[in-house]
C-alpha cells in the first residue's frame, strides 16, 4: 500500500514537473542567447529564435522574430512566450518595456566579461531548472579559458586592432566583449582610450600600430572582409601589414556571449601566438 | 561672357584661395604635416593615399553641388531649390542601398548608384517632353513625388539590412568623403565634371535668360522649354555624379548659390566659376575642421548643414535687417 502511494506521489511529481517545463515558452532575441539554451537543453521551449540563430543547425528551423535589433513585437507577442530573453544594449529599450507592460516576463543579460557569460548561463539554468548542466557548461568553459591563459601568461602581448566595418571604418574599443577576448588569448587591444565601437579616421587608425589586424568574418559577408584587408595593402609601415599578420577570424565564434567562446578565444589565441597555441 | 578687370581679379583672388585651402587640407589633419613632406616616404602614403583622395571628392562634390544648386534655383525659379529637390539624388541614394543589401562592395556601388540616378533622369525628362506645355511645376512635382518614393524605399532597405550593414548604410546615406573610392575612378570623376562645366559655362548666357519672364525669354527668340530642359540634365548629372560617390551632403548646394549671389550678383556669367570655388573651398574646410576636432569619421552631410545653417541664417538676417 505504502509502495503504491509513493509511486503515485511519484508519477504525479513527474506530470507536474513536465507540465511546469511544457507551459515555459522562451523567445531569444539575440542568436548567442540561442546556442546558450541549446547548450541547456532547452530547445523544446523555445518557441522563436532572433534571425542569425544558426547554430545549432536545429535552430535555424525554428520561427524568427527579426534581427535583435529590430525584433517584431506583434510577431514577438503572436507566440505568446512566458519568457523573452534578451541582451543588454542590444535590443532597444522602449521595445523591451512595451514588453515588460505586456505582462511577459523579461531577462536581460549583461555580455561585456566573460563573468557575464557564466552568470548567464547559470541564471539561465537555475530558471529553467537545469542548474547541473549550467555548472558543467561553465566548468568546461573556465578550464578551456584557464589552459589557454596559462599557455600565453608569459609571451609577449601583440598590439592587436580589430577592425568590424569597412564604411565607416569601426574598430573595437574598450569595454566591450572583443576586447576581453583580446585580453585573454593573450593580446593587448591597439585601441585604449576610446568605449565601445569608435568608427575611427583612418589615419587615427595609422597611429594605432597593430601588430595585429583581425577581421570577424560572418558568412555572406566575405566581400567586406576582403575590402578591409585590401584597404591596408599598402600601409607597409604598420607592422601588421608589413609581417603579413592580418587575419579573418570566425566572427560567430569570437562575437557571441555563448557556451562557444572558449573556442573563439582559443582561435583567437592561436592567431596572436601561432607557436605556443596550435589549432 | 564676361571678362572685366574685376572679374578676373575676383577669379585670381578666389583661385588663390582655393589652392591655399587644398594645400592646407592636404597639410591638416590627425597630425600637421607640411607641404616640404609630402614626398617624404615617413607621409607619402597618408597624404596620397588618405587625405588627397578626401580632398579631390572634396572639389568634386562641393564644386558640382553648389553649381547644380544655382542652375536649379533658376530653372525651378525658386530659390529654396538645391540639387536633392528633384528624384535624381533620392535614386542615387536607393542604387546606393541596393548595392549594400547585395553585398557589392566598392566602386560596384558607385556605379549601381549611379545608373539608378540616369534611370530615374530618364524617367523625369520623359515625363516632363511629355508634358511640355506645361511649366517647370510639373517637373518639379514629378521630382519631388519620385523622391519621396525612392526615399520611402531606402527606408525599406534599411529595415532590411544586417545590423551592421545598416549601420554602413545609414552613414554612407549622410554623406562624407572617407569611402574607399580608387583614386583612377575620382580622376574619371574629375574630368566627367570639368566636361560637363565647360559646357555649362559655354551655355552660362541662356541660363542668365532663363532668369528672365518667359514672355521676355521668347520675344529673344529662346527656346524656354527646351534650355531648361538641357539644364536640368546637366545639373541632374551632376548631382548624380556627387550623389554616387559621396552620399548626401546636404546644405552646400543651398548655401554657396545664396551666398555667391549675395557677394558677387546674380549673373550666371559671372558667377557660375565662383560657385564652383566657393563650393569646393567651402567643403575642403569644413572636412578639414572636421577632420581636425575629432578622430572619428564624422558624417560630413550632418555637419555641414550643422555648420551651414547658422551662417546661412545670419546672412539671411543681414540681408534683411533695414
Amino acid at each position: 500500500m505504502c509502495l503504491k502511494i509513493r509511486s503515485l506521489l511519484y508519477l504525479f511529481f513527474l506530470c507536474a514537473v513536465s507540465t511546469l517545463s511544457a507551459t515555459e515558452r522562451i523567445i531569444s532575441l539575440a542568436p548567442d542567447l540561442t546556442e546558450t539554451l541549446y547548450a541547456l537543453s532547452l530547445q523544446d521551449e523555445i518557441v522563436a529564435v532572433s534571425e542569425f540563430s544558426n547554430f545549432p543547425k536545429e535552430a535555424q528551423k525554428k520561427q524568427t522574430i527579426g534581427t535583435f535589433m529590430a525584433p517584431s513585437l506583434e510577431k514577438i507577442l503572436y507566440f505568446k512566450p512566458t519568457v523573452i530573453i534578451a541582451k543588454r544594449h542590444a535590443t532597444p529599450q522602449h521595445l523591451l518595456q512595451k514588453l515588460r507592460q505586456s505582462g511577459i516576463h523579461l531577462l536581460e543579460f549583461k555580455t561585456q566579461h566573460e563573468i557575464d557569460i557564466f552568470e548567464m548561463i547559470l541564471q539561465l539554468g537555475k530558471k529553467f531548472g537545469k542548474e547541473q548542466k549550467a555548472k558543467r557548461l561553465c566548468t568546461s568553459l573556465k578550464e578551456m579559458l584557464f589552459t589557454i591563459q596559462n599557455r600565453v601568461r608569459n609571451l609577449e602581448k601583440p598590439r592587436v586592432l580589430i577592425q568590424i566595418e569597412l564604411v565607416p571604418p569601426m574598430f573595437v574599443g574598450k569595454q566591450t566583449l572583443l576586447d576581453r577576448a583580446i585580453e585573454l588569448a593573450g593580446g593587448m587591444n591597439a585601441i585604449q582610450h576610446h568605449k565601445g565601437y569608435p568608427k575611427l579616421q583612418k589615419e587615427a587608425a595609422l597611429q594605432l600600430n597593430p601588430d595585429i589586424i583581425l577581421i570577424p568574418l560572418t558568412k555572406g559577408d566575405e566581400n567586406k572582409s576582403q575590402d578591409i584587408q585590401s584597404s591596408w595593402k599598402s600601409w607597409v609601415s604598420v607592422p601588421a601589414v608589413r609581417h603579413h599578420r592580418i587575419f579573418t577570424m570566425d566572427g560567430d565564434l569570437t562575437t557571441r556571449a555563448g557556451p562557444r567562446f572558449g573556442e573563439g578565444i582559443a582561435h583567437m589565441a592561436h592567431l596572436l601566438h601561432p607557436t605556443s597555441v596550435k589549432k | 561672357m564676361i571678362r572685366t578687370s574685376k572679374w578676373i581679379a575676383e577669379i585670381s583672388s578666389l583661385g588663390f584661395l582655393f589652392l591655399l585651402t587644398l594645400f592646407t587640407g592636404l597639410s591638416i589633419g590627425v597630425e600637421w604635416i607640411s607641404p616640404v613632406h609630402f614626398w617624404d616616404p615617413l607621409f607619402k602614403n597618408i597624404i596620397w593615399d588618405i587625405r588627397w583622395p578626401r580632398v579631390l571628392l572634396a572639389i568634386i562634390a562641393g564644386g558640382a553641388l553648389s553649381v547644380s544648386g544655382y542652375i536649379f534655383q533658376i530653372i525651378l525659379k525658386n530659390p529654396l531649390a538645391d540639387p536633392f529637390i528633384l528624384g535624381v539624388s533620392g535614386a542615387a541614394c536607393l542604387g546606393g542601398a541596393l548595392g549594400f543589401l547585395l553585398h557589392l562592395g566598392y566602386p560596384l556601388i558607385t556605379f549601381v548608384s549611379f545608373l539608378t540616378s540616369l534611370l530615374c533622369l530618364g524617367v523625369i525628362d520623359f515625363v516632363s517632353r511629355k508634358h511640355v506645355s506645361t511649366t517647370s511645376h510639373v517637373l518639379l512635382l514629378t521630382g519631388v513625388f519620385l523622391s519621396f518614393l525612392f526615399s520611402s524605399l531606402v527606408t525599406l532597405c534599411l529595415s532590411f539590412s544586417e545590423p551592421f550593414e545598416g549601420t554602413s548604410l545609414l552613414f554612407w546615406l549622410m554623406g562624407g568623403l572617407s569611402f574607399p573610392i580608387p583614386t583612377p575612378m575620382l580622376w574619371i570623376s574629375l574630368g566627367i565634371l570639368f566636361f560637363l562645366l565647360s559646357f555649362i559655362y559655354r551655355k552660362s548666357y541662356h541660363l542668365h535668360l532663363l532668369n528672365l519672364s518667359a514672355i521676355e525669354t521668347q520675344a529673344l527668340g529662346i527656346d524656354a522649354l527646351k534650355t531648361q530642359r538641357l539644364f536640368f540634365i546637366l545639373a541632374s548629372l551632376l548631382c548624380a555624379l556627387t550623389v554616387s560617390l559621396t552620399g548626401m551632403i546636404g546644405f552646400v548646394g543651398l548655401l554657396v548659390p545664396h551666398l555667391c549671389r549675395f557677394l558677387w550678383g546674380n549673373d550666371p556669367r559671372r558667377i557660375l566659376i565662383h560657385c564652383f570655388l566657393v563650393g569646393a573651398i567651402l567643403l575642403i574646410s569644413m572636412d578639414m575642421v572636421v577632420r581636425t576636432l575629432f578622430p572619428y569619421e564624422m558624417p560630413l552631410g550632418a555637419m555641414t548643414a550643422l555648420l551651414g545653417a547658422p551662417f546661412f541664417l545670419f546672412l539671411l538676417w543681414k540681408r534683411s535687417s533695414p
